[in-house]
Order: C-alpha cells, then structure tokens, then sequence
C-alpha cells in the first residue's frame, strides 16, 4: 500500500497538518515520534494560544488536537523514523519497526530539549536531574533546586517549580534574561526564587542522587559548590533533524533550510514547524506551518492525480 | 442455580490465580505500598510502570504497557504504581522522574528506563531483558 501523505511529528504542526489532510480526506498517516505530543506535552500552562483566555493546560491543548486529527481519518503510529528516502518516488520512509511507501511526507519532528552536555549529567538523569519540570517537579517538595536556563522555559519551570520546591536558584550564562518580560517579571518577583548570573554548571555531584553543583561564574578560575537536589534543565532546543542530515539542506544550528516556507527541493517532501523555525518557535505557529504545508500537500496531490 | 454456583467458584479460582501470580490475566496489575515486594519477589519477569495523574508523558507511556501486558501475557507481569498514592515505595527505589520504566528479574531490579517512548523502544529492552 502506498500511502498519499505521511506526517512525521506529532506536535501542533504534525497534528494541524493531520487535521488538514484528513479534511481532504488523504486518509493520513502520522508517526508520532519519540516524544508523543512534542513539546507542549511538557508544559504546564499556556497563556497564549488564541481562544483559551483562561489558559489550557499543555498536555490538554495536545490531546484536543489529536482527536480532532483523529475524528478527520487520520491514523497513528507509535513509532520512530530513522531513515527516509526522499529522491525517490514513492518516497521511502523506515522506522523502527518497517518501510513506509508515501506519495507525500510533511517533516514535522519539531526540536527537542538541550542538555549541558557535561560527563556528569547523564549519570543523574533521573536522579535528580531533567529537562522536564512539568514531570518532576513534585518529586521536589521542601528540596532546593536549580534551573538552568535564561528564555521562556526556564522561567515556566521555575515558577513552576515554587509551588513545591523550598528555593529555586537560577544558574543563567549572561547578565540578564532572554525571557519574555511579562514571565521574566513573574520569576524576579517570587520571593524563592533567586538567580545566578553570568555563570555555568560545570559538574554535578552526589552518590546516588544530586547534591550539589559546582558552578562557575565570570569565567573565572576558582569555583563555587551549590547544595541542590535538583537540577532542571531549560537551555533551549535543538531541531530533530539527524534524520535528514545530508538529504535535506540544514542551517548551522541544524534546522532545516526551506523554499517558501514549508517546501523543499524535492517532489512531495514538506516540512512543518519548529524543526525549520529557528526564530518564533510558537505553538500557534508550529500549527500555522502545519496548515500551510497541508495545503501544499493538497496542491501536489492534485498536480499529481 | 448450581450452574451459577459453579461459574462463581470458577471466577474465583481465577481471581485468586491472578492475584496469587500463577495466572495471565493480560492485563497490568495495580502495585501499592502494600503490595509491591510480595509481587516483586512473586513474578520472575515484572515491569513496573511508575507513574502520576498529572503527568503529561505517563499517559502515553500506559496504553504501550497495556499492549505488553496483553502481548506478553504469561511470560512478563505488567504493573503500575501511583507515585503520588504510594510514597513508600517511590522513595525506594528513588523514583525522581516519571514516567520512569522499571524491570525486574526474580525479585532483583535488573533494569529502568526514564521518560517516554514508544512501543518498539520499550519492548527492545524488553527482549533484551527476557
């Protein structure tokens, strides 16, 4: 079976994409990735998607979404791609688990959080360490804890962490926040909160879970030991683009390299989302590329019925 | 009448062998403070999922384990634990992240995994495991 359209990505632009296709009755076919859901399903709260003056929870918005795509004939796999033929027609995708044969695929992988990259932090994973807030944090009630991080997400994880934690110290690399400044006022204003600037973790200790961090500020030689029990991780994301190195054109960061804005080189292959979105990163924009590149795919269909 | 009788006894006897380990039930068990060593030591392949209501990654990581559970019915015994309802036992095994996977071999803990993932990456460890 050849399928007409395949969305790989599960988050806003794979789900508005699903929604799309499924309308025009492509019957979709979604692999939903690593991390079901993408990002949102890691937040608390969010304030800004259109129609929720309330707010809707993270986690929420993405389960709406998916049964909208759902209720539309879009079908899900969970599974992961590894490796995609794009040079060919059918395109050729393999995941884990077998090859998929697609007229179309619309790239929505998204980007994934970042990590120190420190020998001593894989080791703590989960034993005091994460790069999910919104999972852990509970685990930290009355304990000190450290993010590390300077944009939106290590503000949400901090404020989101004082409703638990004992202190939240903010460990930032630069003298003053990337944040938005309406989180940004909320974070500076809570009295748990407080912040490290101009510095960086260059080790995590403890036995078998955190205790402590040893923190350089300044570049300076001598450095500072921090008792913590935890440590979140909010450094920002990094595109899931592994997949197509060599196939499709990356940035230097490595998101992908588009034409108009979700088109590439090659027949049928769209991209959606963050994955090509080094700049706004919204969830209401991940969702309006998924939308953009459904009705390309709509376009290409019809150019080749 | 007798016929009802005997139904009755049958689902006990069967409720009992689930409960007792000696009977696949496909589907998870749930695990608590009170009863997780006894069914730890009792299973000799048992996967525990640790898991809590508000955790956005746990809901995805539970119909995966259902799928093993029935898929594997006989040779691995599938669990859950509610974090938030049995401190005990979380604070054990040092349970800091969730969903955290958690493997275990005649009685021993022999394996874990943190986070989400989907179904093949999860039953790879399994295998690898059995």
């Amino acid at each position: 079976m050849i399928e007409n359209v395949t969305i790989i990505g599960s988050g806003p632009a794979g789900l508005t994409a699903a929604i799309y296709c499924g309308r025009d009755n492509f019957n979709p076919l979604l692999i939903t990735g690593i991390e079901d859901g993408g990002q949102l399903e890691l937040t608390t709260n969010v304030e800004n998607f259109p129609a929720f003056p309330e707010g809707v929870l993270g986690p929420d918005l993405m389960e709406r979404m998916h049964k909208h795509a759902e209720k539309f004939g879009a079908r899900f796999k969970n599974d992961y791609v590894t490796d995609i033929e794009i040079d060919t027609q059918p395109i050729r995708i393999h995941t884990s688990q077998e090859t998929i044969e697609t007229r179309s695929v619309i790239i929505a992988t998204g980007s994934s959080a970042k990590w120190l990259g420190i020998p001593s932090e894989k080791k703590f994973i989960g034993r005091g360490v994460s790069s999910c807030a919104t999972c852990d944090a509970p685990f930290f009630k009355e304990k000190d804890v450290a993010v590390v991080g300077g944009g939106d997400t290590a503000m949400e994880d901090s404020l989101y962490l004082t409703s638990f934690a004992k202190s939240v110290t903010i460990i930032h690399r630069k003298n003053r926040f990337r944040a938005s400044r309406i989180m940004q006022e909320r974070v500076l204003s809570n009295p748990k909160v407080s912040v490290i600037w101009n510095s960086e973790v260059i080790e995590i200790k403890g036995d078998k879970v955190v205790t402590s961090v040893v923190i350089r500020t300044d570049g300076r030689k001598e450095t500072t030991e921090k008792e913590i029990n935890g440590l979140f991780i909010a450094i920002g994301h990094k595109p899931n683009t592994d997949f197509v190195k060599g196939k499709l054109p990356l940035n230097e960061l490595g998101y992908i390299i588009t034409r108009d804005e979700v088109m590439t080189e090659y027949e049928g292959v769209f991209v959606a989302g963050d994955v090509a979105d080094p700049r706004y990163k919204q969830a209401i924009t991940a969702a309006g590329s998924g939308c953009k590149a459904a009705l390309r795919v709509r376009q290409y269909m019809q150019e080749h019925s | 009448m007798s016929n009802d009788n005997e139904a009755d006894k049958i689902k006990q006897k069967i409720a009992k062998e689930i409960t007792a380990g000696s009977r696949p039930s496909g589907k998870p068990i749930d695990l608590s403070d009170a009863n997780f060593h006894d069914t730890v030591k009792k299973m000799n392949y048992l996967i525990v999922d640790f898991w809590a209501p508000w955790c956005g990654p746990c809901r995805y990581v539970s119909p995966v384990l259902e799928e093993l559970a029935k898929d594997y019915a006989g040779k691995v015994t599938v669990g859950k634990l509610n974090v938030d309802d049995n401190p005990m036992v979380s604070s054990e095994y040092m349970i800091n992240s969730i969903p955290t996977i958690m493997f275990f071999k005649g009685g021993e803990q022999v394996d874990a995994m943190i986070g989400a993932a989907p179904r093949p990456f999860i039953e790879e460890r399994l295998k690898e495991y059995l």
